[in-house]
């Protein structure tokens, strides 16, 4: 009987609690929001919103007053820059505070004509911005597929490669801002919209003409200068609750109400992420309460990772980021890294570990790429001609490596990480020297390969596009998923055939395989080329995937990548089966993907998630490495 | 005839075990030769350089002697004792200290950090034996990535810092600090600078003076002390009478602080071996279960001999920038650790054998391929980036090989004791 410790029994039992409430609380406040009452505190809201906008243009006025009054006297008594400087701040600011003092309570308001010239506005509005959102939708249809002509045109002219390189954005920032960004700077309103824009003109000089006789100071000067943020206050009907909740409290809206009132708008506005908070709770409290078995079926990493991962999907929630998005993206990324991993699989079960050499066979992949890139080959064609001479390339190339692994048994990942880091500077130097000629891969100036080469005009994407579609407005990149699937089935078939069993045998346990008859010499060199065969056609799936091919010390890092994905899939460095790479490279692109947009989200500055990356990928592969603790069978 | 015989081939083993455990070595020599005849420039220029490469670099070097011997491998967590002293400098800058003091400020700083961090990284290391090289490796990554966490957003925002580490309208610490403006540019080097040739006597006469009394009092071998003789002889000689030579160092001047603080830690490598602690070292280098039968709490040791090489690895750090004068604050602690690993696998040390020559025979040989490296590319490939990935290659290069040779000969020991043992 397993006996669960009482302190375990009571957290878990406290954490229940704690998501009841918040769920209660949650659906109370979406019921909330269609009550009379919160109706009209929103409306309440609505229109101090509107006063506080204005009165806060006469505080800015006054203030301005108070400085140039501040800096005149401070002239005039011969100050030094620095000190009038601090005058005018100093006067700015005592200003400030008695202007808002003087503006917190409309008394001479007549809120009923107010609200009503408020309400007409609204409608007005809501009009306005019904047709300008349709108008704005046809115009950037028009313009994408204008661009999209553009983009082809530039590529027959061989332009588009200069452009492609000036842009070479890292994959992080492709992630932060999904899509393309629409120029709306030629947009040109239909005469119906404008004259729906005019329309609104008598509304608005209605509302300010109230708002006047509140405030005595607010002149007619300022018309036309308040029209815009008063018109961003007044949004119109349809927007949601927690969206025009927002408008106004950031106006300063909240003000207006008091104790209960406050509180109970603010549960109605944050109702939704009530709600996603009492999920995450339930998640932790039966995490606590199903610990061990949990830790014992999963692992600590692959525990930990999950854990992560759902409390990234519950802030994203609460942040409102694009959901249909970000599964596009993950979608997208497993793909592209997916074959990658799996090249540490047969690694693996040879028993040389993790092959972090596997850059050669990378390199091999990059070299039939080039080739196939010099002869501007195009299409399927291309794709076909690069993944087999890349297989052709990299099978000598790992039988030679697999021949240098054998006599370097019980430190073979070590010694490969350096064969492969010296093997990427030493292609560095080919790159410049090999004797490529095709004007689009070298330098304009000089010889040599570029760093970056756009896959557009050869086959870039094209296995992404193929048979894809769209559910939900999750784009799902079939070809790219498909040939992921393939590779992997072909690999789970092999280690079902005779010599992979042999090979699993002699990774397992390597006397008693030799004692069974299995050559497991010849079992690791299979292990190794399969493997760098593998790293070949997975960065030839990666680069027409991400639409670059990167040379240089573009490889450099990859081993380490497929490493962590395979380990957080629950493999550990004698064990691993095909499950573990599928789940593992879906993980960890998944908490990458959502923590860099969480991580944009939450803190504004940039930068953070590569911080992010580096300390995922490496503490993986860390705890892999204690947990293999000790020298490998000799 | 038979004695003879017997002799001539002592020698020739002799010769034959040097070749294959200096080979590395000996490429490098004849591959530096032959860079600096093709790199085209002036011996003087090349001399003041390289001084100026030593002065830097030799104090880390020497800090990776002590985990070697205590079988750990090359310890590229140094890299995490360089961001320690980092942290130190960027302190005294912050606190617009000046001159040697700011240095020593963040020496001060410098110590509990990295033997803090030290600790931890031992800890760590202990949890991965027979991995430890590339979990050291990979351990210096992720330092890295908590590295940037550190300085990109909890300084500047948590822990406020003056402007002038901080940029204004940027989150966290400048890309670049500037030791000039505060003095600590080669403070230390400044402290006593003294033209070469002098220098050089002045060496070769008190290691000449030191080799005779210590010969004399019988605490020295014959061959080593005529070793020494003969190297500060020809030395001398070799500068004072010979032109050539004359010319190419009269120029450079050597910045005597800070040789002496490396004489010290030459000292001290060869003075901690003798103790109890260092005889602990040699133990748990050679076999870990004998040691471990032999009442020697191996973990104990191993973390020990991290905590040193990481605040030694630190203060080189601080050496290493004052010498060069301006702090890449996210850059300058990256290739600490391949360097200086290089270097000393260059001079001819193992994974588990290492001693103050091969480090500075080493850093010496290095780093003098680097500094003819680039100009070297462009005469043979007409491109001077080549130099530069030819650079890093060399780098790379020697570990892999010295890592391949290292568990080759491993596994022919090993697997020749088994065949013996059945």
């Amino acid at each position: 009987m397993k006996k669960r410790s009482r302190s375990q029994l009571a957290a878990s039992a406290l954490l229940m609690l704690i998501a009841l409430v918040l769920a209660v609380a949650g659906v109370w406040g979406l019921l909330a929001r269609g009550s009379q009452e919160t109706s009209s505190n929103l409306l309440r809201m609505r229109n101090y919103a509107v006063l506080r906008t204005a009165s806060g243009a006469i505080v800015d006025e006054i203030v301005l007053q108070a400085k140039r009054d501040a800096r005149d006297a401070g002239r005039e008594k011969g100050l030094s820059r620095n000190d009038i400087t601090v005058l005018m701040d100093e006067q700015g600011e005592i200003a400030r505070v008695a202007a808002e003092e003087r503006y917190k309570r409309f008394d001479s308001l007549d809120a009923q004509a107010l609200s009503q010239a408020v309400d007409n506005l609204e409608a007005a509005m809501s009009r306005y911005t019904a047709l300008e959102a349709q108008e704005k939708a046809a115009y950037a249809e028009e313009w994408l597929k204008q661009q999209e002509a553009l983009e082809a045109a530039q590529a027959a002219s061989g332009e588009a490669v200069l452009s492609a390189e000036i842009q070479a954005v890292s994959e992080d920032a492709m992630i932060a801002t999904p899509g393309t960004r629409v120029d709306y700077s030629n947009f040109v309103p239909s005469s119906e919209l404008m004259l729906l824009e005019e329309g609104l003109t008598p509304s608005y000089d209605a509302m300010y003409d109230v708002l006047a006789a509140a405030l005595p100071d607010l002149r007619p000067e300022m018309r036309d200068d308040l029209r815009t943020p008063l018109l961003v206050v007044v949004q119109g009907g349809n927007s949601p609750f927690a969206q025009e909740y927002d408008n106004y409290a950031s106006r300063g809206a909240q003000a207006l109400l008091e104790g209960g009132e406050a509180r109970g708008m603010i549960i109605a506005r944050q109702g939704g992420n009530l709600i996603v908070l009492a999920a995450g709770f339930v998640i932790f409290a039966l995490t606590v309460f199903y610990y061990k078995r949990l830790k014992r079926s999963l692992g600590m990493p692959r525990l930990v990772i999950t854990l992560f991962f759902i409390i990234l999907c519950v802030m994203a929630a609460l942040y409102n980021i694009n959901v249909p998005g970000m599964i596009s993206t993950v979608l997208w990324r497993t793909g592209m890294y997916g074959v990658l991993a799996l090249a540490m699989l047969p690694g693996i079960q040879a028993g040389i570990s993790l092959n972090m050499g596997m850059t050669v066979g990378i390199i091999a992949g990059l070299l039939s790429t080039l080739i196939a890139l010099e002869m501007n080959m195009v299409g399927w064609g291309s794709f076909f001609f690069s993944v087999i001479v890349g297989i052709l390339i990299a099978i000598p190339i790992g039988l030679i490596y697999g021949k240098l692994l054998n006599r370097l048994k019980g430190s073979e990942m070590t010694v490969s990480t350096y064969v492969g880091f010296s093997f990427v500077s030493l292609f560095s130097i080919a790159w410049m020297l090999l004797p490529f000629n095709n004007p689009k891969l070298t330098w304009a100036l000089g010889s040599g390969l570029r760093v970056m080469h756009n896959m557009g005009d050869s086959f870039g994407q094209i296995l992404d596009r193929f048979l894809a579609f769209d559910i939900l407005g999750v784009h799902v990149p079939t070809g790219l998923l498909l040939f992921f699937l393939l590779c992997c089935g072909l690999m789970w078939v092999f280690s079902r055939s005779r010599t992979g069993n042999a090979m699993s045998a002699g990774g397992a346990n390597q006397r008693f395989a030799g004692a069974a008859g299995v050559n497991v010499d010849l079992m690791r060199i299979i292990g190794t080329t399969i493997s760098t065969v593998i790293a070949a056609v997975g960065i030839i799936a990666y680069s027409q995937s991400f639409g670059f091919m990167q040379l240089y010390n573009g490889p450099r890092q990859m081993g380490f990548v497929a490493a962590s994905a395979i380990l957080i899939g629950g493999a550990t460095v004698t064990r691993a089966k095909v499950s573990h790479v599928i789940i593992g490279t879906f993980l960890f692109q998944g908490v990458l993907a959502l923590g860099i947009q969480v991580a944009n989200a939450a803190i504004q500055e940039g930068g953070l998630s590569e911080v992010m990356r580096i300390l995922i990928s490496n503490g993986i592969i860390l705890y892999a490495l204690t947990q293999s603790g000790g020298e490998s069978r000799g | 005839m038979a004695d003879q015989l017997g002799r001539k081939r002592q020698v020739k083993d002799a010769v034959r075990e040097n070749l294959r455990e200096y080979i590395v070595t000996y490429v490098f020599l004849v591959l530096s030769i032959l860079f600096v005849i093709l790199s085209g420039r002036t011996l003087q220029d090349i001399f003041s350089q390289l001084m100026g490469r030593l002065t830097r670099n030799l104090f880390i070097v020497l800090a990776l002697i002590i985990p070697i011997i205590a079988g750990m491998g090359i310890n590229f967590a140094i890299t995490i004792g360089a961001m320690a002293a980092q942290v130190g400098l960027m302190l005294a800058i912050n606190w617009e200290l000046q001159g040697v003091t700011g240095l020593l400020a963040a020496a001060g700083i410098t110590l509990p950090l990295a033997a803090f961090f030290g600790f931890l990284i031992g800890s760590l290391l202990n949890k991965m034996k027979g991995q430890e090289t590339i979990g050291s490796l990979i351990l210096g990554y992720f330092a890295n990535g908590a590295y940037q966490l550190l300085f990109l957003f909890i300084f500047g925002k948590v822990i406020p810092l003056s402007t002038s580490v901080t940029i204004v309208g940027a989150s966290g610490v400048a890309n670049t600090l500037n030791l000039m403006g505060g003095g600590l540019y080669m403070a230390l080097d400044k402290v006593w600078q003294v033209p070469f040739d002098t220098s050089l006597y002045v060496v070769s006469g008190i290691i000449f003076a030191a080799a005779v009394a210590l010969y004399l009092l019988k605490k020295m071998s014959r061959k080593r002390f005529i070793i020494l003789l003969a190297v500060s002889i020809i030395f001398s000689g070799l500068v004072a009478f010979v032109p050539a030579v004359g010319a190419m160092v009269r120029t450079t001047t050597v910045p005597v602080f800070v040789f002496l603080l490396v004489g010290l830690l030459c000292l001290f490598n060869v003075i901690i071996m003798r103790t109890r602690l260092g005889q602990k070292f040699r133990a748990v280098g050679q076999s870990r279960t004998v040691a471990n039968a032999a009442g020697i709490n191996v973990n104990r040791v191993r973390v020990i001999a991290i905590m040193f090489s990481t605040v030694l690895a630190g203060w080189g750090q601080i050496i290493f920038i004052q010498n060069l004068g301006t702090l890449q604050t996210y850059s300058a602690h990256e290739m600490v650790g391949l360097y200086a690993g290089a270097s000393i696998l260059v001079g001819g040390a193992s994974l588990n054998r290492a001693t103050n020559t091969q480090a500075i025979v080493g850093t010496l040989l290095f780093h003098l391929l680097f500094v003819v490296s680039q100009d070297a590319g462009k005469t043979l490939f007409g491109n001077p980036n080549v130099g530069e990935f030819f650079r890093v290659f060399v780098a790379y290069g020697v570990i892999a090989v010295a890592l391949v040779m290292h568990t080759w000969r491993a596994n022919m020991a090993r697997s020749k004791k088994s065949t013996l043992q059945a």
